[in-house]
């Protein structure tokens, strides 16, 4: 199985709830967009496995998840090269590479609490492009950096991945979202739309979407 | 910072008696200890031997509170299954059962004559072991507590994190849970410890008072009251300084700056 399938699925959270249907293919990138409560991170959190449906079946392609939760979810009192080569699957060369690419050298040493916010997503990125997945599940990974390595960020995530990745974002940033394949609108926990962002963007379903691209 | 207000005169009133009723018989005994004599009452046989006692039974039962109360503790925290409410009562009991009761309850099942005597002719009583064994099943409940609510505060979104990296359930208990909940542990531990070095009624009742084997300090404490009251002094003085250094220790937990 090389697709990623979100069949009839269905998350309750208390009051929330949030539903979603979608095939993403190999080698595709998918932006989800929407407001702050939309649903957005659970919608990640399921798909990682972190939280279970009420509902629904997911479909993921074969080989590893990497997941970056917004917080980054580091082990605390590991330093940072050991955050990175913690589990199984990583090859040496790949560890000092993407430590490199990262731009990570400096702090390799150091625990997650004497990092920044921003640092510490780096780290969580690093630690799931190290094991190349086939599934990369972000949630708004650049949201705590400056512009700089917001684009640096960007585009080690393109030199990391492979023809057949299939990358799911979480992100506020429109030009992130137009650098995607697909782009799903997320209010209320309900889909609004899924479409490629040129499609979106000129012809938007909702007024949110429309404020989204410009 | 809460802000200061008067206390009504009755509250004030008792807050003071409160105050001195736990501060007088210290201060008294700080005025009867013979604090020149206190070296050589100190390294008498007697008392070097229940200070021998003491350090082994404590620090061993401290051990066994940790090895056993740490799974213990994650058990209780994050698994569910039937029966989980009677582990957690077994566990509580000890805290409030009268401690000569647990020195029963262990003569029934680990005496010469309870079951343990039953099926392999032999008992703990009078044993170091038997002393150990009281002063843990004492202790361990202060541990298990301590490190329980700490476990009960990770949400194991970190345990997640550390199974979908591929570490297997053994790997991410000690690499990650674990590690965690470490200042627990340690607080834990040494209350634990405390506890047992303060141990009385089920060690006499279960294990004996034996010089050298189960007389440990508290022990030893009561029989020199009856012959040599001013060791007894010097010993009980010994055993407030220890509590006073495990309070200073965790004065985090105990004396909440505000």
């Amino acid at each position: 199985m090389t697709q990623l399938i979100a069949s009839k699925l269905r998350f309750d959270r208390g009051d929330f709830c949030l539903d979603v249907d979608f095939t993403v293919s190999a080698g595709t990138s998918l932006a989800v967009i929407g407001a702050n409560g939309s649903g957005k991170s659970s919608l990640i959190e399921g798909l990682a496995g972190f939280l279970e449906p009420s509902s629904g079946q997911i479909t993921r392609p074969g080989g590893t998840v990497g997941y970056v939760p917004q917080d980054g979810l580091l082990i605390p009192h590991l330093s940072v090269r050991e955050n990175v080569a913690f589990g199984k699957g990583i090859t040496k060369s790949d560890l000092v590479k993407v430590i490199e690419d990262l731009r990570l050298r400096d702090l390799v040493d150091r625990i997650p609490g004497e990092l920044s916010g921003g640092e510490q997503q780096r780290v969580a990125l690093a630690r799931a492009l190290v094991r190349r997945p086939s599934l990369l599940l972000l949630d708004e990974p650049l949201s705590k950096v400056d512009a700089e390595l917001r684009r640096l960020n960007r585009a080690v995530i393109r030199d990391w991945s492979s023809p057949r990745q299939i990358i799911i974002v979480v992100t506020h940033g429109p030009d992130h979202a137009s650098e995607c394949d697909l782009v799903l609108a997320l209010e209320d926990g309900q889909a609004v739309a899924l479409a490629p962002p040129g499609e979106l963007s000129a012809a938007p379903p909702a007024p949110w979407i429309k404020q989204f691209f410009s | 910072m809460t802000p200061s207000t008067a206390a009504p005169r009755p509250v004030a009133v008792a807050a003071g008696l409160g105050t001195l009723l736990l501060a007088i018989p210290l201060l008294a005994l700080l005025l009867d200890v013979p604090w020149i004599e206190l070296p050589r009452l100190l390294t008498s046989t007697e008392s070097l031997d229940a200070l021998r006692v003491s350090g082994v039974v404590s620090l061993v039962a401290a051990l066994l509170s940790v090895l056993l109360g740490v799974p213990l503790a994650y058990i209780l925290a994050r698994t569910d299954f039937p029966g989980r409410g009677i582990i957690r009562a077994i566990v509580t009991v000890p805290l409030i059962l009268p401690p000569v009761v647990t020195g029963v309850a262990l003569l029934s099942g680990f005496g010469r004559r309870g079951w343990m005597g039953d099926v392999f002719g032999f008992g703990l009583p009078l044993t170091t072991v038997g002393a150990i064994l009281a002063a843990t099943i004492v202790s361990m409940p202060f541990l298990i507590l301590s490190v329980e609510g700490a476990f009960r505060s990770g949400d194991g979104r970190l345990e997640k994190m550390a199974h979908s990296l591929g570490a297997g359930p053994l790997e991410t208990f000690w690499r990650v849970s674990v590690p965690v909940v470490r200042p627990s542990i340690v607080a834990g531990a040494v209350l634990a410890w405390a506890r047992a070095l303060g141990e009385f009624g089920a060690t006499i009742t279960f294990a004996g008072s034996v010089q050298g084997v189960t007389r440990t300090l508290p022990l030893e404490v009561v029989l020199a009251y009856e012959q040599d009251p001013e060791r007894a002094l010097a010993l009980s003085v010994l055993l407030l300084a220890v509590s006073l250094s495990v309070l200073f220790a965790l004065r985090d937990r105990f004396l909440p700056s505000r």
